[in-house]
């Protein structure tokens, strides 16, 4: 089939998974039934111990070249992002924002998920009428807090995606990555 | 000189002789081994069983012995029964009969206990330095991929859009935590059993800190039964690196869902990307099966 591109190194990664945990599990059960002290049984635990780390050895800088040299397509990702009613639970924040009980918010956006279904639209291209008229506590401004923007703007707590919350995260998980790289370089 | 002879008046069946015997995968000890050996031998002088003179000679032979597998592609030895054996062998046909005395007071129970700490503690370290460096790779990507927003996912349906480089650091926290646990697994392997014997303890006065100050490790093992038959040091560094494998295919799995066309997030680099095997290889290989079926037949 000359149009296709097979995931070998992926494939392969997952491959490697299932020998190393069979490792593990050999480990487990060439000892677990030894008495004190040792027993030549324990000669069939070098195999398996050589195996897990020198295949993961191995595969650890391919999987970061695959990485470094992998293409994303974020206008796929970002248009994905922006449909299929992802916005229903920020919709529903904004309900709980301007009072209205959590539970009664999520059956009100339900209903507005429901009308878009019939009419194969989002939330964003209901008009305020068509909304005001499953609840009167719908506003112009219900629009932007739609926007792809202010939905990830929304996750504004520690280890939530907004913007600024990644952005401190990538900088804590820099600093961690800094004192590994550092420990390890003093074992050298 | 085979390793018991002495006690025995028959000589072992050679077929079993050789099936029993673990060079072929224990020889990667080998600078292990001789590390070891070195801090035993220094043990030894300062117990009085060698000189000054033997222990250098000792020291000289098996730095030898190093240098020489260095510079060879593989190590090959038709006699050696485990790469103990291979070392001793080694040294005693450099250095004569002196080279015998390096066995006084130890047994390989410790050795093969103290050369497999010794083998993992590296292989923490280098796992540990790959895992650093796939993170700062993920990590770059993330930069990169600035305010980009992608779906995320929950039962494998559309949930909530997070940012790409959201989505990109949940694997770095996987792989930190897989460093974080080699780290753990280290601290526990870094005891030296150097000095246990066979099981009860060398009888011999070695000075057991000082072996495990030179080979680095934290201080000696506490109970020389348990040294030398404890691997929980082997299952543990396994285990760390079976989440560790678990966490990679996770992420394998992924990626090849989203280099799908149906999702069409990610275009697999053509560098690590075999196209499909051309349909003559395939007709040759269906040949070669129906003349198998024949000979079946």
């Amino acid at each position: 089939m000359p149009q296709k591109k097979n995931p070998d190194l992926l494939e392969l990664t997952r491959g490697k998974a299932a020998r190393v945990i069979g490792d593990a599990t050999a480990l487990m059960v060439a000892t677990k039934g030894l008495p004190l002290a040792y027993n030549k049984d324990l000669q069939e635990t070098q195999e398996p111990l050589f195996d897990a780390a020198e295949s993961l050895i191995s595969l650890l800088p391919l999987v970061t070249g695959w990485i470094r040299a992998v293409e994303l397509n974020y206008e796929r990702m970002q248009q994905a992002a922006k449909s299929g009613f992802m916005n229903a639970f920020a919709a529903a924040t904004y309900l709980v924002k301007r009072g209205v009980p959590s539970r009664l918010a999520h059956q009100l956006v339900g209903k507005a998920v429901q009308l878009c279904l019939e009419k194969n639209c989002e939330l964003q291209d209901l008009k305020l009428e068509q909304l005001r008229e499953l609840g009167p506590v719908f506003d112009q401004d219900f629009y932007s807090c739609l926007q792809l923007d202010s939905v990830l703007a929304f996750h504004d707590v520690p280890g939530g995606t907004a913007p600024a919350r990644v952005r401190q995260a990538i900088a804590d998980v820099r600093q961690r990555i800094d004192a590994i790289r550092e420990k390890v370089h003093a074992h050298a | 000189m085979k390793m018991w002879a002495g006690r025995f008046r028959q000589p072992l069946d050679p077929e079993f002789e050789r099936w029993q015997r673990s060079f072929e995968f224990d020889k990667r000890l080998l600078s292990y081994e001789i590390a070891a050996s070195s801090a035993h031998a220094g043990a030894l002088r300062a117990a009085g069983i060698l000189n000054s003179e033997e222990l250098i000679t000792i020291l000289q032979g098996l730095n030898q012995i190093g240098e020489q597998a260095a510079s060879r592609e593989s190590l090959e030895d038709d006699e050696a029964e485990d790469v103990h054996h291979f070392v001793e062998k080694q040294l005693v046909a450099l250095i004569g009969e002196t080279g015998y005395k390096l066995h006084s007071g130890r047994s390989r129970n410790e050795q093969i206990a103290t050369d497999l700490r010794l083998y993992v503690r590296v292989a923490v370290d280098q796992l540990r330095a790959d895992a650093a460096e796939l993170c700062a790779a993920l990590v770059e990507r993330a930069e990169q991929a600035g305010t980009a927003a992608m779906p995320a996912y929950t039962h494998l349906q559309r949930a909530e859009p997070v940012l790409v480089a959201h989505w990109l650091l949940a694997y770095v926290e996987m792989f930190l935590r897989d460093a974080g646990r080699l780290a753990d697994c280290r601290e526990r392997t870094n005891l030296c059993p150097l000095g246990s014997g066979a099981v009860a303890g060398a009888t011999l006065p070695l000075d057991r800190r000082s072996m495990a100050e030179e080979l680095d490790f934290a201080g000696p093992t506490a109970n020389s039964i348990d040294a030398t038959s404890d691997r929980d040091f082997v299952l543990e560094f396994v285990t760390a690196a079976s989440l560790l494998a678990l966490h990679l295919s996770r992420w394998a799995e992924e990626m090849i869902l989203f280099s799908t066309q149906e999702f069409g997030f990610v275009h697999l680099p053509e560098a690590y990307s075999p196209a499909a095997a051309p349909c003559l290889k395939r007709r040759i290989r269906t040949c070669s099966n129906s003349h198998a079926a024949k000979r079946h037949a």
